[in-house]
């Protein structure tokens, strides 16, 4: 059977369409709540795909990604405040024209370009696919390493404040993975007598201490939910629509920019959406209109913020490089049922690509006919207290780090890396190259394993083969970045004079 | 000038604090590095190559956080992100666009945050000594209890909801493992 026809008959099975009901259910209302975005949400639900066969597990895993970011654009029109970082830009015109007797028109055009953006990033994956799969057929063990390498460098330029931190970040993560028994060797290390230390820490219990129990205890000390402002929803959702094809260069503009950017590593859709919406600025008619309600604000950076998601989910299938925090937890959730992410992902599981390709856009559809129909309802989220949310956070994280491996250790593991995590972030260590470390490092480690046992020239030979050296060279250009720019700032005056 | 003094106390404070973190990452990569000469050759290369890395990268930071002026483990060299950050503040001032801060930036007080940590504790004492299935219930009250939260309808509901997921869906249709807690295992036997 071809890979797309299974992967559209796994779809269209009753289980999996109510999966993604419910993935989409969680996205939406993960996007709403104060202080929880799609990385928490997936990291949440990420212990209960374990038992889950690998499609219906994705299915739920891509339905929450697709959506949280749609929720967030809600409470951003209704309430001013974006649900998560990224729907910053939705507010800017998105609440003006709620303000305006406009939210439903507004509320129209996000819906639109929700699902417009969902099917351009999905088309974007069907394009770029085979031209990934023909580059990737001759990577090997050495290319295997490099980029788990690559992979490790480029999510610690997300760390803003402070490369090198990062880079700490990520090499307390790869410390950490090793510990446990050798992947290829089998001899067990740094475990201190302890049994449940043989089978190495669950990278389940970290992802869920580091960045969801972290965000929960957050959640406490900053007390923070949203107070609905009192905007009626009133205008039409049609108009809205209505505007998006009327503005179909902009919305296309906005695309390629999202495109571009997604790709790029360290650069999420929040940076996608600011970009779009400059652009269009510069770009449209009457651009004093921006930031006082104009309808193609929202179009610009809504669009940019759906339609980035080909971008980010190309590197993280076809090469196992996360570009954003959300693509680290999937790429967890796909070694979590054993798969390697990359090409080993693309050469024996391409059913399952092409389900990810198709859920994508369809749980686009999905989520924006629910967040519509139940706007009135999702609206009361919003007021819930973080005393309410906080303990239901740290009541999945406990459970879901038991239930991977049933060891009451786990949930101690899990408490620990809550407060470890929350104190990154306090003081500016981001997490997310961290757990990235604890995902690719076992990558990294076989890669280094296997591509110098099956050569005569030793460490070199990640230098002698070519794909690998070009993606040594990736990686040096994102960890000297600062050198890189310096050079590139100094050449810039040199050439005008 | 009294603002001058506020932000630079702020700042040690938080220099401080970052003090008692990268010591413990410096020690921990020391013990591993230490422990790596106890194993073979090829199953060390990762752990040596990351614990270096970790020693050298924290050692210089902890100079810095001790000795300020010597600006040896700074570290404010910014990645990509740094980038694309400035990028997007660069919008904002041209656009003038006034928009909520990402994080709100409330100070915790060390009290809090303690009182939080205790929080989480006994969590996980609930979860250990009573499994997930009671150690829910016990969570949820602890949290009114410990930050004096009283809507009990809200509570209710949520105690309902929570019964619903995990004891209905979690436990009974996806057939999570059962899990008493240390106490009410034998209890349960």
């Amino acid at each position: 059977m071809e890979p797309y026809v299974a992967a559209l008959k796994a779809i269209i099975q009753w289980q999996n369409i109510i999966i993604m009901l419910i993935g989409v259910l969680i996205g939406v209302i993960g996007g709403i709540l104060p202080g929880i975005g799609a990385v928490q949400t997936m990291a949440l639900l990420i212990p209960l795909t374990w038992k889950m066969d690998i499609l219906p597990a994705f299915i739920l895993l891509i339905s929450i990604y697709a959506t949280s970011k749609f929720g967030g654009s809600l409470t951003a029109i209704l309430f001013n405040i974006p649900g998560d970082n990224p729907n910053a830009v939705t507010l800017i015109d998105g609440f003006p024209m709620a303000k305006q007797g406009k939210a439903k028109t507004a509320i129209g055009a996000s819906a639109t370009v929700s699902i417009l953006g969902g099917l351009f990033s999905s088309l974007t994956l069907l394009f770029f696919m085979p031209f990934m799969y023909q580059l990737i057929l001759n990577f090997g063990p050495a290319e295997s390493f490099m980029l788990a390498l690559f992979g490790l460098s480029a999510i610690s330029a997300v760390s803003s404040k402070s490369i090198i931190k990062g880079i700490m970040s990520g090499a307390i993560g790869v410390t950490i993975a090793t510990i446990g028994y050798h992947p290829l060797i089998g001899s067990a290390r740094f475990t201190m007598g302890l049994l449940f230390l043989r089978d190495g820490i669950s990278m389940v219990s970290v992802v869920l201490g580091a960045l969801a129990m972290a965000e929960a205890i957050n959640l406490l000390l900053e007390k923070t939910s949203i107070v609905p402002e009192g905007v009626p929803l009133t205008g039409s959702y049609l108009e809205g629509a209505r505007e998006v094809f009327r503005n179909f260069g902009l919305f296309l503009r906005s695309c390629f920019i999202a495109l571009i950017i997604g790709i790029a590593p360290g650069a999420g859709s929040a940076t996608a959406g600011f970009v779009s919406y400059a652009s269009a600025t510069k770009t449209c008619k009457n651009p004093e209109k921006f930031g006082t309600g104009d309808v193609r604000g929202v179009i610009a950076g809504d669009t940019a913020l759906h339609a980035c998601a080909g971008g980010d989910l190309l590197p993280t299938i076809t090469m196992g490089i996360p570009g954003s925090g959300a693509m680290a937890i999937l790429l967890g959730g796909f070694l979590l049922h054993g798969i390697a992410p990359g090409p080993q992902l693309i050469k024996l599981h391409l059913d399952l690509v092409y389900l990810i390709i198709f859920v994508l856009f369809i749980a686009h559809c999905v989520s924006v006919l629910l967040s519509v129909f139940f706007s009135k309802g999702l609206e009361k989220l919003t007021t819930t207290r973080p005393e309410i949310i906080a303990p239901i956070i740290i009541i999945f994280c406990l459970i879901g780090s038991y239930v991977t491996r049933e060891y009451w250790q786990d949930m101690l593991i899990t408490t620990f890396f809550g407060i470890f995590g929350y104190y990154m972030r306090k003081f500016d260590y981001h997490p997310i190259p961290f757990v990235l470390g604890i995902i690719l490092g076992p990558i990294a480690e076989v890669g280094f394993f296997q591509a110098i046992s099956a050569t005569k020239y030793g460490a070199l030979i990640f230098f002698i083969r070519i794909p690998s050296l070009i993606i040594f060279l990736c990686t040096l250009i994102v960890v000297f970045w600062p050198v890189v720019e310096k050079i590139y700032k100094k050449s810039i005056p040199r050439k005008r004079y | 000038m009294e603002n001058n003094t506020i932000v630079s106390n702020k700042k040690a404070s938080k220099l401080n604090g970052e003090l008692v973190v990268v010591a413990a990452y410096f020690i921990f990569s020391g013990i591993i590095l230490i422990a790596c000469f106890g194993y073979e050759k090829e199953a060390i290369a990762v752990p040596v190559l990351c614990g270096s890395i970790g020693f050298v990268l924290s050692g210089m930071r902890l100079i810095y956080l001790l000795f300020p002026q010597l600006k040896l483990g700074e570290f404010k060299h910014g990645g990509l992100a740094a980038e694309f950050d400035s990028l997007k503040e660069g919008i904002q001032k041209d656009l003038h666009l006034r928009i909520p801060p990402e994080e709100t930036s409330k100070s915790k007080s060390s009290q809090e945050e303690i009182k939080a940590f205790i929080y989480l504790t006994v969590c996980f004492i609930s979860f250990l000594l009573f499994g997930y299935l009671v150690g829910t219930f016990l969570v949820i009250l602890a949290c009114c209890l410990f930050y004096n939260y009283k809507q009990w309808r809200v509570i209710l509901i949520s105690l309902i909801s929570l019964y619903l997921i995990i004891y209905v869906l979690l436990y009974k249709l996806l057939e999570a493992p059962a899990f008493y807690g240390l106490l009410l295992e034998p209890l349960m036997q």
